[in-house]
């Protein structure tokens, strides 16, 4: 994925103040949640 | 996105996506993050392309909820996993896309504001008011 340089700081601070927890919940057997890019690129 | 302490993988076509689905979905747990929480999908692909991926995808989970190997008690949404598109048509594509349960497109090449917006919906599934409000400001 291409990212923007100079939108990255911005866009940080979106998520901040979204109040975005970063430590989502892990569960009891050990998953977490995943992301999965699909991409021929 | 691991700069958000977000766990990615990544594949090359729909058959893998499919394939990693499937694979993870076995687990013995029934926790609903035995799915992915979000997929990016390229729609244009060799072998397997997003429209069908999404299609085996959604219904697979559907099957996993009826059949109670995923926890839906605990699931604050109707889909464990919210799949985006990406391509560089989505005006085209959108009713396509909405036809086999894709939630969303985003063209390429998806710029960081565009990503956040994306994970702050799909992934941490924030209240759709206070995305709104944070993106205006921008």
């Amino acid at each position: 994925m291409n990212i923007l340089e100079d939108s990255k700081a911005k866009a940080a601070g979106m998520l901040k103040q979204l109040g975005v927890d970063l430590n989502m919940q892990i569960s009891e057997c050990g998953c977490v949640p995943r992301v999965l890019i699909v991409d021929d690129n | 996105m691991s700069r958000f302490g977000i766990q990615v993988e990544q594949c090359g076509d729909g058959q893998q996506a499919v394939d990693l689905m499937k694979k993870g979905l076995e687990k013995n747990c029934n926790c609903i993050f035995k799915a992915y929480r979000l997929i990016f999908m390229d729609i244009q692909m060799p072998i397997m392309d997003g429209f069908e991926a999404s299609k085996i995808i959604v219904n697979s989970l559907k099957q996993q909820k009826l059949n109670g190997d995923i926890n839906s008690s605990i699931n604050e949404d109707s889909a464990l996993t919210h799949i985006i598109a990406l391509t560089s048509f989505t005006q085209d594509l959108k009713q396509q896309c909405f036809n086999v349960g894709i939630r969303d497109l985003c063209n390429k090449p998806l710029r960081f504001r565009k990503l956040c917006e994306i994970l702050g919906r799909h992934f941490f599934r924030i209240e759709e008011n206070k995305i709104t409000e944070i993106v205006e400001q921008q």
